[in-house]
């Protein structure tokens, strides 16, 4: 089946992104494919390249990457949700005169009607709330 | 029935933006001209209080977004009846447009429904 995941926790504070990592990585060693994962409420933490956690400590941010790096999954991003808190990428940075980011490719800033076009075109849409 | 998309909303207003990214999911949906359930549970009834005043501290209120549903084709607030009775609410005490629901009627919404977001 074709699954998609809602992810809607911040990394550090809920566990939720935590799961959906461990549920990502069972469906695909499964008959399984990922298609996206969309990211809304303050699992939108979860784009900032810049979280920088103990060595020690799972890289959220990293693993993401490596989800959509070996399987092509897509990650987006709520922009108003992200924009809100916050997490923003170059385009919108400068938009909005800001001499920063910190949200890039793979992580793409996109509507939330982005998470009801995947809905429509996934078998299966999987929410981890916090 | 099979395009209808059903909202279940649970956060109760002035906890943070909970409520009003809710809503978000809720008008975008209508704004892509999808048939969209609104169902409130739980804490999610007291976003239904008619007498909230705006300006709780710092934050905008989400009561005139309710009120503006209907212009999105939302006619009907579903609740079930028994998160009301568990919380000391009738149907008087809530906006206009809400129907409450037995379980029966709420599994069937479930049932009925294309999607479902859960916020």
């Amino acid at each position: 089946m074709k699954y998609a995941l809602l992810v809607m926790g911040a990394p550090y504070s809920s566990q939720a992104p935590h799961s959906a990592l461990r549920f990502a990585r069972a469906l695909l060693d499964g008959e399984h494919t990922l298609d996206s994962v969309f990211f809304y409420r303050d699992g939108v933490h979860n784009a900032s390249f810049l979280m920088t956690p103990p060595q020690d400590e799972a890289n959220l941010h990293r693993l993401w990457c490596e989800l959509n790096r070996e399987h092509g999954v897509k990650l987006d991003v709520c922009i108003a949700a992200a924009l809100r808190r916050g997490l923003i990428n170059a385009e919108e940075a400068a938009r909005h005169g800001h001499g920063e980011y910190s949200v890039a490719s793979p992580f793409a800033l996109t509507g939330l009607g982005q998470l009801l076009d995947i809905q429509q075109r996934c078998d299966r849409v999987i929410t981890f709330a916090a | 029935m099979d395009d209808t998309l059903l909202v279940v909303i649970r956060s109760a207003p002035y906890q943070g933006v909970r409520l009003r990214e809710s809503l978000d999911a809720l008008l975008v949906g209508a704004a892509f001209g999808k048939p969209v359930v609104p169902l409130f549970m739980g804490q999610g009834l007291f976003a239904l209080l008619p007498g909230q005043t705006p300006g709780a501290p710092g934050q905008k209120a989400t009561l005139p977004i309710i009120d503006m549903l209907e212009m999105y084709d939302i006619d009907t607030l579903y609740l079930p009846a028994a998160d009301a009775t568990a919380r000391g609410l009738t149907e008087g005490d809530l906006v206009a447009n809400t129907q409450l629901l037995d379980a029966d009627a709420v599994q069937a919404l479930f049932h009925e429904a294309g999607q479902v977001l859960t916020f």
